[in-house]
């Protein structure tokens, strides 16, 4: 009976324990492992500060801004705005961006292999319209296109490109997991056939079809957003259909109150784009473990100790 | 401080994923062209069947499953089928449910065609059944999530690599059962065939395999309901059906499409599982 209490005690003091240093942050990170690195980077800085981080689940922005709103979590590093604008308004107040990973960081838009857009002449999304067949694999005569997953901002801006535009009659979106149809489109590509898909920069698609070389962003003329400049597309400058993103943390608004700090924190900091895009260039040669990962987020910030030291003030 | 006592404390490592990554990876995208034409009957079977299935006037497609569930399991479970046939149309969820339908023929009929001839080998074999044991071993325990994509980049994606994903992951059963069925099949059935002066093949046709065959349907159902609760994962590489309202509903956190695109599947396994389970024990 004795040793009973003891456990017993001995267990509620440990409950009590980790009440009492629950100054833990919730943390998730996007299911696109190019976020990941800069989720890594962020949770490191957030432990520096004293905080007890939970290793971050990956998840869709549909999943996060719900989970977030409800306060299942707090924070994650992986918005994309305005793509995710629509996401905080869902969340009615309860969730904010705040600060900037990467102010404009974020570009995506349409691709269709180099090889076919100078053989064919397609400049821009409409000019598929002649050649469908070329880019059709299920033989319902229209093209098939590589689209945004559901439940991902992207798929609501490519409705409306749809919508817009007509794509319809001659583009069949295909409606299956993102990595799974962009397997399907390289092993096209590499079997010599066309291929049309949607990306997003950073991403690891661009790595196994090389921009500029393999591939070329083409033009989506949609009404919202302006012709930009943009190396390796079909003309030197193109409309994208897609503004550029600032990628930006977003957080539970009631956490961010109840800790000052860490919204202080996520206001300073800031991570180039040049040493993302080299860290996803890393792991697309195969450093992509989560170990791997954790160490390149070590090495940028022993690399950059006074900047990263400059956050936490 | 924790003590440092495994291999990987002192960076001691197996490079086997990079090597994956780096021979089999490049090998699978080159080998499209040969599993394009492996697929190929796979791929006429369920067209057709697919076809078929959405141009069946729904008056017809309801009778046809009345019959079966009024022969096999009476009065009221043709009342219930027929409420959940017309429940599936109401939420205009009818032409998915086809291509369903479709899908899982396909796959149970080349679950059928393959599986029962393995199931066969094994009962004769005790080698064979020895190798045969740990490949299903493998084939129900490993994740579907781990080979969709070595079948996207052989197969492509839709609706027939679908119906291969769907098929690897439901054969097992049958196999087994097959295998099982006719082991039991009792020895003096087999000496008093022998006896007669029947062939081997003939005892197998004549004896065995009818004396196994409430097993080898049991296996069957397995089959089905596992080729059915195949139905949304394989929407991830883009089969269409419930399985894809189901896929698409969850990604935009749309719980209404959901719950009746789920419910749409449910309805469907109950008609073909109360079904199938008849037929053997009519048999």
């Amino acid at each position: 009976m004795n040793k009973l209490k003891y456990v017993v005690s001995i267990l509620a003091a440990l409950t009590i324990s980790s009440v009492v240093t629950a100054n833990e942050v919730k943390m998730a990170k996007a299911n696109w492992d190019t976020g990941y690195f800069q989720a890594e980077v962020y949770k490191q800085a957030l432990e520096k500060m004293g905080y007890k981080v939970s290793e971050p689940k990956a998840m869709k922005p549909s999943v996060f801004y719900v989970a977030a709103a409800a306060g299942d979590l707090d924070l994650w590093v992986n918005g994309w705005f305005g793509t995710h604008d629509t996401y905080i308004a869902e969340a009615k107040g309860k969730v904010k961006a705040v600060g900037n990973v990467m102010a404009k960081g974020g570009l995506q838009g349409y691709l269709i292999d180099k090889k076919t857009a100078d053989k064919l002449n397609i400049k821009s999304v409409m000019d598929i319209k002649k050649h469908a067949k070329q880019f059709d694999s299920n033989g319902d005569g229209k093209a098939d296109m590589v689209a945004c997953p559901p439940g991902w901002g992207c798929e609501k801006q490519i409705t409306k490109h749809f919508a817009e535009l007509g794509l319809g009659d001659f583009i069949n979106p295909v409606q299956a997991d993102y990595s799974a149809s962009m397997a399907d489109a390289i092993a096209k590509f590499k079997n010599g056939k066309s291929v049309l898909f949607y990306t997003w920069t950073p991403n690891w698609t661009v790595g196994a079809l090389e921009l500029g070389k393999d591939i070329v962003w083409i033009e989506v003329p949609y009404s919202q957003t302006k012709a930009v400049k943009v190396p390796n597309a079909t003309k030197s400058k193109i409309n994208m259909g897609f503004g550029a993103d600032d990628i930006r943390p977003a957080a539970n608004v009631d956490f961010l109150k109840a800790n000052p700090k860490v919204a202080k924190m996520l206001k300073k900091a800031s991570i180039p784009l040049a040493d993302v895009a080299a860290q996803n260039m890393k792991m697309n040669q195969g450093e992509k473990s989560e170990k791997a990962i954790k160490k390149h987020a070590a090495a940028w910030i022993k690399a950059n100790q006074s900047t990263f030291d400059s956050w936490l003030k | 401080m924790s003590l440092k006592l495994a291999p990987s404390d002192y960076e001691i490592y197996i490079p086997i994923a990079e090597w994956i990554e780096k021979n089999i990876k490049e090998w699978l995208f080159t080998q499209r062209p040969l599993f394009k034409k492996l697929s190929a009957p796979i791929d006429s079977v369920l067209n057709g069947l697919d076809t078929l299935f959405n141009i069946i006037p729904f008056p017809l497609a309801i009778l046809i499953f009345l019959y079966f569930a009024f022969k096999t399991n009476g009065f009221k479970f043709a009342i219930l089928t027929l409420i959940g046939l017309v429940f599936i149309d109401l939420v205009d969820l009818w032409s998915e449910s086809m291509t369903t339908l479709a899908m899982i023929f396909t796959a149970v009929i080349f679950c059928i065609l393959i599986g029962i001839p393995l199931g066969i080998l094994s009962s004769r074999s005790r080698t064979f059944e020895a190798i045969m044991r740990p490949i299903l071993d493998v084939m129900q325990t490993i994740p579907s999530f781990v080979y969709l994509i070595p079948v996207v980049m052989l197969f492509g994606i839709g609706l027939t690599p679908g119906v291969v994903a769907t098929i690897i992951f439901a054969l097992p059963p049958i196999i087994r059962l097959t295998n099982l069925g006719i082991r039991q099949v009792g020895k003096g059935f087999k000496e008093a065939g022998s006896s007669l002066g029947l062939s081997k093949l003939l005892i197998l046709i004549k004896i065995e395999i009818p004396l196994a065959l409430k097993t080898i349907m049991a296996g069957i159902n397995q089959t089905l309901m596992l080729a059915l609760s195949m139905v949304v994962i394989a929407a991830l590489i883009g089969a269409g059906g419930l399985g894809l309202t189901v896929y698409v509903a969850l990604g935009r956190l749309d719980i209404g499409s959901a719950v009746i695109g789920g419910t749409g599947i449910v309805i469907l396994a109950i008609i073909l599982d109360r079904i199938t389970q008849k037929l053997v024990k009519s048999n």
